[in-house]
């Protein structure tokens, strides 16, 4: 099986959709294809034997159409975009061009006795599970959830791959790019290793002022409910729900969050839940590995300290 | 400035329940307008009230969506639109995008496409970008906010690391983050016209279109399982506590 894998940019986080596919493909056939010139070794290193530069592009439509037009040559059996938000629009608009069906956000990928892509995803905030083949249409598209396939370890050949760079005349511009603001914490929420998340109950922006401080103590990035965006306590670029963004860090900290399913569901995956609410019988410990029954503005507090006296004593 | 709205008729999770094992109670939920299509909605009568043109909104659904597309017309949208047979049923997104498209060709000359940036039921956030795609037209995708100068659009679209600024011309489809425009209340004018409008019903022979339904669809559900949120055991500690826990499985950085 032909598997070809996008590499978004140089290819940063293209490791475990590479060692992926790697596994998938019984005959160890993995195309990357990037975007900006780099040291293709390293993709060989993760899994591919051949790549593909693309050459970068300010509009994501146009390079929507090269990537198609990539594909259309090298006709593999199935294409691996990250499910980043520029990942799943290029999925679906290359999948668009080239006739196909495809599979968003996929948290597991399998072969078929029959040689197809399993593709499984959840729907409906993450209570449904499904699986899905693209039984005739090539290429079998899917776009794949960050953090969920593990890092290669180092499993490809370590000579340089076979690179091919492809040359495009006339691909029509249909977006320019204007500005980029980063976001205001200087963590991306959705790839941030810890996040401390706050609940309406916060009660005024100082509040939150608190979590940040404890998000930069711990490297982390800061999330809140609908429920504290929506009074205005925090931008809508920070909530985590069915309506918001999904986390799955290795520490999710929850401050004076009930626990409502539709926020539930954004952060249900992350590896240990720990939760601060006054209330015993606050939904949100249903969901935490511990709980702290407490005031949350006392132990923010606390843990303010602990965090700073931790950083001075190592 | 002619403008068509992709709306979707979803259970309204937003309001519902859990059920025993975690999971949530679908079932019973009611229909709703999808969340994220009421901002494209809102935004879309907000630009024809300063631009000037037409409003149309489509969905592809059963005849029970009729009451989502007179809400629509209740809050002020020109004309209804309802793709809707037992034909159409099952397709996945990229037969339903081409039908959308389909539908929008025949209706004719859109400049201006808005839906919502996911449906809350598939959560595949693919049929925006997919019917730009078969429309060349410039698409943006996860914006929060949307506005024109002549015929130039300029978009905020929230990433995962901040917000990128488009700008694209006309003809352009742009796919709306839930809450970016908080979706007006309907006049006593638009209810009454909500009342009385014929939503026009299209069927595929209707929009020249062969491939439709499950049949024509590349993509098949094949299994599909409950996926209990899954309850935690929570222990109940004291903060001291909890440290030294955190501390010992190495989850403090």
């Amino acid at each position: 099986m032909i598997i070809a894998v996008f590499c978004e940019h140089r290819g940063g986080e293209a490791g475990e959709l590479l060692s992926k596919a790697r596994q998938l493909s019984a005959d160890g056939q993995v195309i990357a294809l990037y975007e900006e010139r780099t040291n293709t070794r390293r993709f060989a290193v993760m899994g591919a034997g051949e790549t593909i530069l693309l050459g970068a592009c300010a509009d994501d439509c146009a390079q929507g159409d090269r990537i198609a037009d990539a594909l259309r040559q090298l006709a593999p059996d199935a294409v691996l975009f990250p499910a980043t938000i520029r990942g799943r629009f290029l999925s679906a608009w290359v999948a668009a061009k080239l006739d196909t069906g495809v599979t968003a956000d996929c948290t597991g990928l399998s072969v078929t006795e029959d040689g197809l892509l399993r593709q499984t995803r959840t729907a409906y905030g993450g209570s449904l599970t499904a699986e899905i083949l693209c039984r005739h249409h090539r290429p079998q598209i899917a776009s794949v959830r960050p953090g969920v396939f593990p890092l290669p370890a180092e499993c490809g050949k370590v000579v340089p791959p076979k690179t091919t760079a492809l040359l495009y005349d006339n691909v029509k511009s249909l977006l320019a790019y204007a500005a980029f603001e980063p976001a205001d914490d200087g963590v991306a929420l959705q790839q941030a290793k810890v996040v401390v998340a706050g609940g309406k109950g916060l009660g005024g922006a100082i509040g939150f002022d608190k979590l940040f401080t404890l998000a930069r103590l711990l490297n982390g990035a800061v999330g809140a409910t609908r429920g504290a965006v929506d009074a205005g306590l925090i931008p809508y670029a920070h909530q985590v729900g069915q309506t918001g963004v999904t986390v799955r860090p290795k520490l999710y900290l929850a401050f004076g969050v009930s626990g409502m399913v539709q926020h539930i569901v954004g952060m249900n995956g992350s590896q240990t839940v720990v939760a601060v609410n006054s209330d015993r019988n606050a939904p949100i410990f249903d969901c935490a590995d511990y709980g702290i029954v407490a005031d949350w503005e006392e132990t923010a507090d606390s843990m303010i300290r602990y965090l700073k006296e931790r950083k001075v004593s190592s | 400035m002619k403008i068509l709205i992709c709306l979707k008729q979803v259970p309204d999770t937003m309001n519902v329940k859990l059920s025993g094992d975690f999971t949530l109670e679908r079932e019973d939920a009611a229909q709703v307008m999808n969340l994220a299509d009421e901002s494209a909605l809102e935004l879309g009568l907000a630009l024809r009230e300063k631009h000037g043109g037409e409003l149309t909104v489509l969905s592809m659904g059963p005849p029970r969506a009729e009451t989502m597309l007179r809400e629509a017309l209740s809050r002020g949208a020109d004309h209804a639109v309802l793709l809707t047979d037992p034909a159409f049923a099952g397709a996945d997104t990229l037969i339903t995008a081409k039908c959308l498209c389909a539908a929008a060709r025949k209706l004719g000359g859109f400049d201006l496409i808005l839906c919502g940036r996911r449906a809350s039921d598939g959560e595949t956030g693919q049929v925006g970008p997919m019917m730009a795609s078969m429309m060349r037209m410039a698409c943006v995708v996860n914006a929060t906010q949307a506005e024109m100068n002549g015929n130039i659009l300029t978009i905020k679209q929230l990433t995962e690391d901040g917000v990128i600024t488009w700008k694209a011309a006309l003809p352009a489809l742009v796919t709306l983050c839930e809450w970016s425009c908080r979706l007006r209340l309907p006049s006593i004018a638009g209810l009454h016209r909500a009342a009385s409008s014929v939503i026009v019903r299209l069927t595929p022979s209707n929009i020249g279109i062969k491939e439709y339904g499950i049949a024509a669809s590349p993509t098949r559900v094949v299994r599909v399982s409950p996926h209990p949120l899954g309850l935690r055991q929570c222990r109940k500690l004291p903060l001291a506590d909890v440290l030294a826990a955190l501390e010992e499985q190495g989850a403090l950085p």
